[in-house]
């Protein structure tokens, strides 16, 4: 094999210059990847095994793949064999790891009416070119190496009759020249109209229209004169580069405001001594955004001291932001309520500071759901899309069908933003479905926050056992066998997914143990499995209203783990010997058999308990074994919890709902609140009894990778806008810690209930609980051990494992704790702590979605419910928080929450803390005070319907 | 409320694809095969034997000197002592890092070097004697270790030593879930695990095995231990065949043969 | 190093009196030399110089960004170490090389310090004050058997007639920042000026009047009574002449060794240039290395 060396220069960290030299192997019968050739080996050494067979095969530049994927990933005739290079392939996966993983799974998955191909033309010796470094630029080599591919190809193909025609999507005048046989993309695209709105429009016009375009110049100067440039250039990237390291600019990441879209923030690190600190810079206005978009890394510059400002405390949305060329009026009224809420400023504080986008670092594009606005429809074939996200700008598009998608939610992807273009120009992937059609607006909740809705991929489902598997006598042997303890599981209602399972047996009189059990899942999803890859990417079940999307196939999560009663099943046990006070004197875990007594929901082992209890005052012993181990459990959880709530352990509240869902018409009917029994707290506390102690023993054996969970303390500064809204309401709230927080908590509710109103402790308790920030899975290595606290339980390490049929998270734990007793050796990649927290990260930024998706879809259910209640709904609502323009309200018999605008008509004054909002007609509104409010439903088709909420 | 986290579409993606689509390693190889070998012997003029190795860029000289009177005050009676030693070039990697003779890895290596050929030399035949090989790598491209044993071996041979068998050495890394065999200093990293064998290639016994990081499990070893045996068997090849070229060329310049 | 009886010094006196040495030479002859450059493609620079198939020297270049020293703001700088593989001799094992590493870096600190290569220094400059290149030349003395300064400075000068430095684009600074300066990763250039590049020739002298030889073995060397070693340069100036030994020089003999070491090193300068000119062409192209290396 002929060897030839590579080499190129590379910066070291420290900002030197290496030569690297490296070794290129070079190949003799690498696949042509034509399906006839006989001179060629027969099969590939990868995984992408396709083979290409029409006549004529298109093979696609590196810019017909980075700008045109959507469409070459069509099936289309015109487009049904492809074969791709190695070279492009190369250089699409160091500009895009999408586009290259879109180009993957066509290579690697079969399609009908679609073959695509490899060709390693690097690798083998007659297509490879050696580079010269004298100054010859990367794109003029990889084109030099795609027309050697191909001038090759096509003389290798002669006797087998096919030809390569190379796709391109730029100036083909090199190809030209060259004399090898192309094709644009656009051509094809006019040859088959049906593609055209696929095709992603871009900066550089097709060659032949700039000849005609020079044409016309000569003959009609005036039409030469450039459109207006909105935005300012952007610099060039050497400049933006040396700017950063010169501290002239910064780059971040790009977020617009959650309220006010004219705002968003980047936070970078303004000191480079203090890596740690990072500051959040305001971006303000759509000349100093520049053509950013939420997600976009962005190059920024600072503004002059005198610009910078506070944050807003406005509720402006995209539609009222969104200047249209001719309104911008609307600009000025906007800015001119701008400068009246300056003034309302805390003076104690120092303003933020202000930046401009000065370049882009790399673009976070991502297919966006949206409805084509009727308005902006002036006839013609282009439109302007509205997004679902409220931080993304119109998009323009251009569909020749783009009548029929009025009031459909399409997706789109933006294909460019030009600095003459108010709105950044895309194309329509997909049309999703007819806007307020439940399924649609499902499904665009779906997209929105990245939940999978695929099937599982069929090597995934390979990995399921049969139909016919049972538990076996040899299962029995190497496991615990617990089939004969009477174990019970208590769940909410409709539960298919029993993960876990109680037992409660009396030792003697001094000593009792407790059982849970939970479902052995890693005895099914083997790590590395594709099932345990699909798993992993799916991070955990997500529960909608209407639908769940199952982490695991349902054959195991609703079948085979499910620990349903009367079935033997696989679990994990975790065996609690304690005294009657509910310490600890030994525990101990292992893979069990069990079978289920019975599986009950909440309410019917509550109900059981009652009766119990009634009849042993009444002298009647129960005799049932359920019933007796649930008492027992009850006692011991009574106990447990007591001690728990000792230890500082918070009681939080969500304003959640549940909705009462008529099945027969499918429809929601009404919400009521959630009900909370004895039961519940029971199935609670062994629950995070079982999280401690396996996250003590994982924690002991593998001090440097054990998934856990943590809670962090959340800092004084956090609980201000609390502590303002009890004062506001008349109470003093001691937030110094845990315990005191949750004695006053409870003290200000029982104070509030003396009052009447009910309601006000729960209302603190949310808002104390969205004070905190949220839970987070982590790896024991890369955080110190004080910092393992979970602050809401109160307990110094924590961590997820009781169900792991629906959270990831849980299995991981599982096979930590298999490999800490000696069943399974610990996967390589568990081994390292970095690698791990990734795992985290990664189950993290997985549960928030699942937790977006859920609440959005409770809000579209509640819009439909809304809907059908007509226009007339008017309910009680209490004010979480005062903006300088109105107020955010919550409705808690709904548990929904949105702004009441005030306009400045209305509102007289806001006072100095924020916490009290004085309108014109005498009344003065309070955070934490009650408000009566009126809903009503805006429906628009381009976008979501919209809750409107207005004060009476 | 924090934004919902997005799947973007910009980026190029991090890191190096290890194993392309169409199963090559980064520099073409399969995950099969070692790199390309050429070595020849007597290389150097003041050396007992000498010779030099590459193994695709990692090159090395080694030279013996001996079986010579001891230098210092060790010795044993009844067989010969080994010593070794194992130096880095300044050039040799692509950053250029100053590493002293006698630093903790060359020294590491040394010691595997002298326990192994302490296995195979025939000791016995030089009682009171001293051996020292020294190993000189003059580019590191991954796999120095394998290339100082191979070419001890050589220059071993090169020098008359008596030895029982050859000693061949071969590395397997693990990159993209995959075993690959002789991996190069890209796709051998100081967070993947690595084994090094050296295996006598005539009785097929295993003299010598270093493992870097850790393999998950026990069919995960001895799936390395196959490529790592494979490749050494590829590479003996190579050097017994240079080995004969060589011996048939100084027959032929003492008119013994002709060639 | 090598220690003679006296009956084999006397040995190589008598001859070189007759003008005979005892591998055939002439006094002045050198033996062959075998120069080869870019063996180590992880080098920017790289050379191989063997004399008679004994001494064996390897060079390797390596550049990096640097700041200027004070005194000379507007030169880059060359820093040599110089290092003596055991493979050489046992001798060298362990520390053992270090006295001799020492003297032969030294020796060439000296030869590119002199005022010959002021321009290939200043070459070397990026912004002047603030940023240049530093060329770590590191050599490594592989096999030794006679004029290992000679051979050292032989592949040094090829080295550096064949490394690439990638091409460097001054970015002015904005307003009070500094300049900025960016690495083309696509384009390399040679280094301007390596051409003036100096060698050094030794001659020893063996006691008698008038009675000296080039490119002494390394038993020519040990009975030497006194040596020069002179940096000839392109630009045909002597740079740098060193004395050594046990013995002295009487002055006529030493100008006519300074006259002949001139000479020497200009006929060894024409004929390296001449013999690098197609290493010096495909290093520019960059065309595959082909290095015959250890096996010729």
């Amino acid at each position: 094999m002929p060897v030839r060396e590579k080499l190129f220069i590379r910066k070291s960290h420290r900002g030197n210059v290496q030569v690297v030299a490296r070794e290129h192997y070079l190949r003799k019968e690498l696949p042509c990847g034509a399906l006839k050739c006989a001179s060629c080996e027969k099969t590939g050494h990868g995984k992408a095994q396709g083979r290409v067979s029409e006549a004529s095969v298109l093979v696609p530049d590196q810019e017909a793949v980075l700008r045109q994927a959507d469409l070459i990933g069509k099936v289309h005739p015109a487009l049904s064999d492809l074969l791709f290079l190695q070279s492009v392939l190369r250089v699409v996966r160091s500009k895009s790891a999408d586009v290259y993983e879109q180009v993957q799974s066509m290579l690697t998955t079969t399609m009908e009416g679609k073959r695509a191909a490899i060709f390693s033309n690097e690798n083998r010796e007659e297509t490879y070119l050696h580079r010269s470094h004298t100054g010859e630029s990367e794109e003029y080599y990889d084109r030099n190496l795609l027309i050697a591919a191909v001038k090759w190809l096509n003389q290798h193909w002669t006797s087998i009759g096919m030809k390569a025609i190379i796709l391109t999507d730029s100036n083909a005048s090199s190809y030209l020249e060259e004399d090898v046989p192309y094709v644009t993309v656009k051509k094809i695209c006019e040859d088959h109209h049906e593609l055209l709105e696929l095709y992603a429009e871009h900066d550089e016009l097709p060659e032949a229209m700039d000849i005609e375009s020079s044409n016309e110049n000569r003959s009609n100067p005036q039409k030469t004169k450039r459109p207006r440039a909105v935005y300012p250039d952007y610099l060039p990237e050497r400049k933006a580069k040396a700017g950063i390291r010169a501290r002239r600019y910064f780059q971040g990441t790009y977020h617009p405001s959650a309220y006010d879209v004219t705002e968003a923030t980047v936070t970078v690190c303004l000191e480079p001594k203090n890596k740690s600190k990072r500051t959040q810079v305001l971006i303000v206005g759509r000349e100093n955004q520049n053509r950013s978009i939420d997600g976009d890394v962005v190059v920024i510059e600072l503004l002059p001291k005198s610009e910078w400002r506070f944050p807003s405390n406005l509720a402006v949305d995209q539609e009222a932001a969104d200047i249209d060329s001719d309104s911008e009026e609307a600009e000025v009224t906007l800015s001119g309520s701008r400068a009246k809420s300056e003034k309302l400023k805390a003076a104690d504080r120092d303003p933020s500071p202000t930046g401009r986008v000065v370049a882009i670092a790399q673009r976070n594009w991502r297919p966006y759901c949206a409805t084509i606005s009727e308005k902006s429809l002036k006839g013609g074939e282009t439109a302007l899309c509205v997004p679902i996200d409220r931080s993304v700008p119109k998009i323009r598009v251009r569909s020749r069908r783009i009548s029929q998608l009025i009031g459909k939610r399409v997706l789109i992807i933006i294909d460019k933003w030009d600095r003459t273009s108010i709105h950044p120009s895309g194309h329509i992937i997909r049309e999703i479905g007819p806007s307020e059609d439940k399924e649609a607006e499902t499904e665009v909740i779906l997209i929105e926050n990245g939940i999978p809705t695929r099937k599982f991929s069929d090597a995934a489902m390979g990995c399921l056992p049969v139909e016919s598997w049972r538990v076996t006598e040899e299962h029995c042997k190497t496991r615990w066998d617990l089939r004969e303890l009477t174990i019970c599981s208590v769940d909410p209602p409709g539960c298919t997914d029993i993960d876990d399972a109680l037992h409660f047996r009396r030792i003697n009189t001094d000593e009792v143990e407790v059982g849970v059990h939970i479902a052995d899942v890693t005895a099914f999803v083997g790590h590395g499995s594709a099932l345990d890859q699909e798993a992993s990417e799916r991070g955990c079940t997500v529960y909608l209203v209407d639908r769940r999307i199952e982490m695991l196939p349902s054959l195991l999560s609703g079948n085979f783990c499910s620990l349903q009663g009367g079935e033997e099943r696989l679990a994990f046990s975790a065996i609690l010997r304690m005294n009657n006070n509910g310490n600890i004197k030994r525990s101990e875990f292992g893979r069990s058999v069990i079978k289920s007594k019975a599986a009950l929901t909440y309410e019917m082992a509550q109900n059981r308990i009652d009766e119990a209890r009634k009849g042993e005052s009444q002298g009647k012993p129960t005799t049932d074994e359920v019933t007796k181990s649930l008492m027992g459990l009850a006692e011991i959880a009574k106990k447990l919890r007591a001690r728990r709530m000792a230890a500082g352990a918070l009681i939080l509240a969500s304003p959640e709902v549940k909705f009462k869902i008529e099945e027969a018409r499918d429809e929601i009917t009404d919400v009521a609140m959630y009900q909370v029994r004895e039961t519940n707290r029971m199935v609670e506390e062994f629950m995070l009894l079982a999280n401690i102690v396996v996250a003590e023993k994982m924690l002991k054996h593998f001090p440097q990778c054990a998934m856990l969970r943590r809670h962090p303390k959340p800092s004084e500064e956090m609980f201000e806008p609390l502590i303002r809204a009890a004062k506001s309401a008349g109470f003093d709230l001691d937030v110094s810690n845990s315990k005191r927080l949750n004695e006053s908590l409870a003290e200000i509710e029982k104070a509030a209930k003396a009052r009447g109103d009910e309601y006000l402790g729960t209302l603190l308790r949310i808002v104390a609980t969205r004070s905190m920030t949220q839970a987070v899975y982590f790896s024991s290595g890369e955080v110190s051990d004080p910092e393992y606290l979970h602050y809401g339980l109160a307990a110094p390490v924590y961590t997820h494992f009781t169900s792991p049929i629906r959270r990831y998270a849980d299995v991981l734990v599982h096979r930590l704790l298999s490999a800490c007793l000696g069943y399974a050796s610990l996967p390589m990649s568990l081994q390292d702590s970095q690698r791990m927290n990734q795992y985290a990260e990664a189950i993290n930024q997985r549960h928030r979605c699942a937790q977006y998706a859920s609440r959005a879809s409770t809000l579209l259910h509640t819009v439909l419910l809304f809907k059908r209640q007509g226009d007339k709904l008017e309910e009680a609502a209490r004010i979480i928080r005062i903006l300088g323009n109105g107020l955010v309200v919550l409705v808690p018999r709904y548990g929904v929450e949105g702004i009441v605008h005030i306009d400045d008509d209305a509102k007289a004054r806001v006072d100095e803390t924020g916490s009290a909002m004085t309108l014109k007609d005498g009344r003065t509104l309070r955070v934490l005070g009650e408000v009566k409010v009126r809903i009503r439903i805006d429906s628009a088709p381009e976008r979501m319907d919209k809750v409107i909420y207005e004060l009476m | 409320m924090a934004p919902p986290p997005k799947r973007g579409r910009g980026g190029g993606a991090r890191g190096l694809e290890y194993i392309s689509l169409d199963g090559l390693r980064v520099d073409g190889r399969l995950h099969t095969e070692v790199r390309k070998i050429r070595c020849s012997l007597g290389t150097l003029s003041r050396a007992d034997g000498s010779a030099y190795y590459e193994q695709g860029n990692t090159r090395v000289l080694a030279a013996v000197y001996g079986p010579r009177e001891p230098t210092g005050r060790d010795f044993e009676h009844d067989k010969a002592i080994v010593k070794c030693e194992f130096s880095t070039a300044m050039f040799a990697s692509t950053a250029r890092r100053r590493t002293w003779k006698g630093d903790r890895k060359s020294t590491a290596a040394a010691i595997v070097v002298q326990r192994l050929f302490e296995g195979v030399i025939l000791l016995a035949e030089y009682p009171r004697c001293q051996i020292d090989i020294y190993v000189q790598v003059l580019q590191n491209d991954g796999g120095t270790l394998v290339a100082a044993v191979n070419a001890a071996c050589l220059a071993l041979i090169n020098a008359g030593v008596a030895m029982s068998d050859y000693v061949v050495a071969c590395s397997v890394g693990y990159v993209d879930n995959t075993f690959v065999a002789d991996p190069n200093s890209l796709e051998s990293g100081s967070d993947r695990p690595e084994l090094t064998l050296a295996i006598t290639p005539h009785s097929g016994k295993i003299c010598s095995c270093q493992l870097v990081s850790k393999l998950a499990d026990d069919a995960s070893f001895e799936s390395a231990m196959q490529y790592a045996t494979a490749g050494a068997k590829q590479i003996f090849q190579v050097l017994e065949y240079e080995v004969k070229k060589y011996s048939l060329g100084l027959l032929d310049s003492r008119g013994m043969v002709a060639l | 190093m090598q220690f003679l009886s006296d009956a084999e010094c006397e040995y190589i006196r008598n001859g070189a009196k007759d003008g005979i040495r005892s591998d055939g030479r002439a006094m002045l002859d050198i033996r062959p030399v075998t120069l080869e450059t870019t063996v180590l493609p992880t080098a920017s620079g790289s050379a191989r110089v063997r004399i008679g198939k004994v001494t064996d020297i390897l060079v390797g270049i390596k550049p990096e960004v640097a700041e200027p020293s004070q005194d000379f703001p507007d030169e880059g700088i060359i820093s040599f170490t110089v290092e003596c593989s055991s493979l050489a001799s046992p001798d060298f094992v362990g520390r053992g090389g270090a006295d001799l590493s020492a003297e032969l870096g030294q020796l060439l600190t000296r030869l590119y310090t002199s005022p010959v290569t002021r321009e290939l220094r200043r070459s070397l400059s990026i912004i002047k004050g603030k940023k240049c290149w530093i060329l770590h030349i590191d050599a490594l003395v592989l096999d030794s058997g006679g004029n290992l300064f000679g051979a050292l400075s032989l592949a040094v000068r090829a080295a550096l007639r064949v490394v690439i430095l990638p091409r460097v684009i001054v970015i002015p600074g904005e307003a009070d920042d500094d300049d900025e300066i960016e690495v083309d990763e696509e384009e390399f250039k040679m280094l301007e000026r390596s051409r003036d590049a100096p060698i050094a020739v030794t001659l020893a002298s063996q006691g008698d009047r008038g009675i000296y030889m080039a490119d002494c073995t390394s038993e020519e060397e040990s009975c030497a009574t006194a040596s020069i070693t002179m940096g000839v340069s392109p630009l045909g100036k002597s740079c740098g002449a060193v004395s050594a030994g046990t013995g002295g020089i009487d002055l006529d003999t030493l100008s006519s060794m300074l006259k002949d070491a001139a000479q020497l090193g200009l006929e060894i300068l024409d004929a390296t240039d001449r013999f690098l000119k197609t290493d010096i062409d495909n290093r520019m192209s960059g065309a595959p290395i082909v290095p015959i290396g250890f096996f010729s």
